[in-house]
């Protein structure tokens, strides 16, 4: 039984140049505790997902979606107040700005403690020790000095743990962390994905992992979802995935990252897409990789499906299955 | 810390130096000195002033026959009565208007209330009292149309404050001259209020918007906050910061409006008091009267800005 | 501020229907102004003393030769206001521009001044601004004397600090960046740097600046018109007529709507138009 899972959700926007789909078809499903990755460059909409499923999309956007279930309910039946209230007791979310993130005119105390109130209750001195006791759990040493001062005075690192710490008083199955690590400095990074990582054990959480660096997946995940465009363009098992891409735009991606240690194959050239990504709002017709992709044929021009293939779905006509093999 | 304190630090000494020379000066408009100086020179005259206003010394009235320090703060309690209610009024229905457009940004409440406070802040003042006593005084009423008090009531001057005064004379009169001296105040605060009024709810509205787009909101949704939590707690508190800074200038539109103000309904302020001593050159009481006011304003913007920087946990410690 | 610049704040202020019906409205009082009073029926000093508080033409009194009614002189509005429209028009224009000159001086000197000096000027301004400006107008009135020239000094004094503040903080604002500091280095002298590189990217500022300038202006000088340390009777001034129709509101209310709602309509109008041009030079403030 999947704690989440979506089929066709699409978010549209009113703007200037019209109806704009900035998320098309997204077809994703979460077991309990397990960790899903999803990949992409900034503007493929992996952001505009993750605030989608959390609930927190302005009203200004459309959300569909043909099935959408959290822990075993129907949120596509709900009224809008109870579908917010059913997500926000099961999904917390955290995110790149951790500093921006936290409200700068209250304490850190006070934003956890007030969290704390509507998740579970209590009176202020269970509050506070829970709160305490959050903060120690993610990491951080002097807890007590810390649950009095301001966000601006915590270094970028320690907010986020604060962020997770928060998030975790939510008592939620499923954590989203929308590329937690980009603004930290890299030191911190790892820090940061090793707490992510053993607050999940502790919890007995989902992680849904959202990054734009394949390195962070390889070693966390065990699935993979790629975004393009607003689609997920391909999915699968993480080691399977990395070792050998299906979708053109995924190879693409790989190739894009240099191997240090590794010896170059022959000819094989950093990122060898020509062009750059269009905007959603100008988006080629059919396969929206059609027109900067080398494996490009005839068919494209019609926008493929999700096809099943070797346990991976993967959104290309001409998937890059070696022929002896399929 | 330091550095605010060196920035208001300089900013007093500057500004309580350029208002004494300018009051001094005027000083010097009579035909007979303000003080019997002992020095000769401009500058040692001066200081003269300076070390006599100190000391409580703001010069004598040969109009009135009576010092001038002592004739300000007669009619200062009247002025200060005003001046709270008007202030509380601007606050109060700025601060909801301003929310309330934010919350509805776009409809038709949104459009009607800016248009209103639009209108509000371009209403020359003394054109909008009279209509105020064209219509609630003359016309409907209501209101009486000048005064604090009707003369039927002999209130026993205490603190002043003819609130608290009428309340004193409880026994006499019970309620009704308290009601009286309130109605009295009505007209002239609604009229004093307009415009900072106007001023607050535009920028509350402004401010609050701003800070709803901020990342720490969608934070505090995540969190399942309700909106009313998070439009009154975590938006709000940092709206008000902008407006905390520029309500300064909110103190001087008022200062300047209840000169006005106590013009148009015969209010027995010290702007009422002021102006009759700027038409019969009585410059004792000009510089008196310019030099309290302005030490009100002075005082009302640094006590401003400490709210602000205490408001503001960036200001208050930095990192 | 290129022309492109110009050009996208015109797009932008164009579709801005509240300030394209300002700026209508304004057109109309600035035309009245300017023929209004070969038009207007009669000399606004001559007293009809068989017509005294006339009501306008929508009372059922209402005469046809003086459609605006009369005042408790039998002085004909319709004239007065028109011939008020034109003194408050020039004075504010006058007022406002000698401001803005010395302000622009001042503020441009401030700038290139040492951080000790201009702390202290600048400090002086704050307190300037910080006072009430109908305070300081009094204060200069009672030194001067009252009446309508020294009460144009004194607006003209109480605007400056506007003007000088917004020009030394834009100038000082262009000159941290990266652009000047190569102009510099090509070894550019201050006026050159002042003329061709700052001035024009502070001119947006300067203009919304300017046209909030004249309803402070405007409002100013009727004040202290109405408060009698002004324009004297029987000046056709609005702030004036304002104060003289004090004692008639309940007979003869037009008297006292009338002025008022002359400034009303073109401080709002004048309003309107300069929220157009700040949200039009400073995309980032939109609505």
């Amino acid at each position: 039984m999947s704690l989440l899972q979506i089929e066709n959700l699409n978010v549209d926007f009113m703007t200037d140049d019209g109806l704009v789909r900035a998320v098309d078809q997204v077809k994703l499903s979460i077991d309990s505790g397990k960790v899903v990755g999803v990949i992409g460059e900034s503007g493929s909409g992996k952001s505009v997902m993750a605030l989608a499923i959390a609930g927190l999309l302005s009203p200004a956007a459309r959300i569909q979606a043909d099935l959408f279930t959290l822990d075993g309910q129907d949120l596509t039946r709900m009224t809008p107040a109870e579908r917010q209230r059913h997500i926000t007791s099961n999904i917390s979310i955290i995110f790149q700005e951790p500093t921006s993130s936290l409200n700068p005119a209250l304490t850190v105390g006070y934003q956890l403690d007030e969290t704390i109130r509507f998740h579970e209750g209590g009176t202020p001195k269970q509050r506070k020790e829970r709160a305490l006791e959050l903060l120690s759990q993610v990491g951080i040493m002097d807890s007590k000095r810390r649950y009095k001062e301001y966000p601006h005075q915590l270094s970028g690192g320690l907010n986020q743990r604060v962020m997770i710490a928060i998030a975790l008083a939510c008592q939620p199955k499923l954590l989203i962390a929308d590329e937690p690590t980009t603004a930290l400095d890299v030191t911190v990074q790892s820090q940061i994905l090793d707490l992510l990582l053993k607050v999940k054990e502790e919890h007995n959480m989902a992680l849904m992992l959202i990054t734009h660096d394949f390195s962070i997946l390889a070693e966390t995940t065990s699935k993979v979802h790629v975004m393009y465009c607003g689609q997920i363009v391909e999915s699968g098992r993480t080691y399977n995935l990395l070792s050998q891409p299906f979708h053109p735009y995924t190879k693409a991606l790989l190739d894009s990252v240099p191997h240090f240690g590794m010896r170059h194959k022959k000819g094989r050239r950093l990122f060898n897409l020509p062009g750059t990504t269009p905007p959603i709002s100008h988006l080629p017709v059919g396969c929206y990789l059609g027109p900067r992709c080398p494996y490009a044929g005839k068919k494209c021009v019609q926008p493929p499906e999700l096809f099943n293939i070797k346990g991976r779905r993967v959104r290309c006509h001409f998937p890059l299955v070696d022929e002896e093999e399929s | 810390m330091f550095r605010l304190l060196i920035k208001h630090g300089t900013t007093l000494f500057v500004s309580l130096f350029g208002l004494t020379l300018l009051t001094f000066v005027l000083s010097q408009q009579g035909d007979e000195a303000l003080h019997a100086y002992q020095s000769s020179s401009f500058i040692g005259q001066y200081f003269e002033y300076l070390q006599l206003l100190f000391a409580g010394d703001w010069g004598f009235s040969s109009i009135h026959n009576r010092p001038v320090l002592s004739d300000f703060l007669l009619h200062f309690p009247a002025t200060i009565e005003l001046v709270l209610l008007a202030l509380l009024f601007a606050i109060i229905f700025g601060l909801t208007l301003g929310i309330m457009a934010a919350n509805r940004r776009g409809k038709w409440l949104d459009n009607t209330l800016m248009g209103i406070t639009l209108a509000g802040y371009s209403m020359p003042i003394y054109w909008w009292g009279m209509l105020l006593v064209l219509l609630f005084s003359l016309t409907l009423g209501w209101t009486p149309v000048a005064g604090r008090i009707d003369y039927i009531y002999d209130i026993q001057p205490v603190t002043r404050f003819m609130l608290i005064d009428s309340l004193i004379s409880h026994s006499q009169y019970g309620m009704d001259a308290f009601f009286n001296a309130l109605l009295h105040l009505v007209l002239p605060a609604i009229t004093l209020s307009t415009i900072p009024m106007a001023i607050i709810a535009r920028m509350t509205r402004s401010s609050l918007l701003g800070v709803l787009k901020a990342e720490y909101i969608r934070t505090a949704r995540s969190k399942g906050l309700s909106q009313q939590r998070i439009v009154w707690v975590h938006a709000l508190r940092n709206a008000l910061i902008p407006i905390l800074t520029i309500s300064g200038v909110q103190i001087s539109i008022i200062m300047s409006g209840v000169i006005i103000t106590e013009y148009i309904f015969a209010w027995p302020g010290v702007g009422k008091w002021l102006l009759e001593a700027v038409s019969r050159r009585d410059f004792a009481s000009i510089q008196a009267g310019i030099l309290a006011l302005s030490l009100l304003v002075i005082a009302f913007n640094l006590a401003l800005d400490l709210l602000a920087s205490y408001m503001n946990p960036r200001l208050r410690r930095p990192s | 501020m290129t022309l492109s610049n110009t050009k996208l704040a015109w797009q932008v202020f164009r579709r801005n229907k509240s300030a394209m019906t300002g700026s209508l409205i304004l057109l109309i009082i600035v035309l009245m102004s300017l023929v209004g009073p070969w038009f207007a029926p009669h000399d606004p000093a001559q007293q009809f003393s068989d017509k005294i508080l006339t009501p306008p033409l929508w009372y059922d009194n209402g005469e046809f030769l003086t459609p605006l009614g009369t005042d408790d002189l039998g002085r004909d509005m319709l004239s007065r206001l028109l011939h008020g429209a034109r003194l408050s028009l020039k004075l504010t224009i006058m007022v406002v521009f000698a401001a803005a000159f010395i302000g622009i001086l001042i503020g441009a000197a401030a700038a290139f001044l040492n951080s000790g000096l201009r702390t202290l000027l600048m400090r002086f301004m704050d307190l300037l601004l910080s006072l009430p400006s109908l305070l300081l107008a009094i204060a200069i009135v009672a030194i001067i004397g009252p009446g309508l020239p020294n009460a144009v000094y004194a607006v003209v004094i109480v605007l400056i600090p506007q003007f000088v503040k917004v020009t030394q903080g834009a100038i000082s604002e262009e000159l941290g960046k990266d652009y000047v500091m190569a102009t510099r280095l090509d070894g550019a002298g201050h006026t050159r740097l002042l003329l061709h590189h700052v001035w024009p990217n502070i001119i947006p500022a300067l203009i919304v600046q300017l046209t909030f300038s004249f309803s402070t202006a405007l409002l100013d000088i009727a004040a202290l018109g109405f408060l009698g340390l002004g324009a004297q009777p029987p000046i056709a001034e609005w702030g004036t007529m304002l104060s003289e129709a004090r004692a008639f509101i309940q007979f003869a209310p037009w008297t006292m709507t009338l002025p008022g709602l002359a400034i009303f309509l073109t401080v709002l109008s004048i309003n309107l138009v300069g929220d157009g041009l700040r949200d039009a030079f400073d995309p980032r403030l939109n609505r």
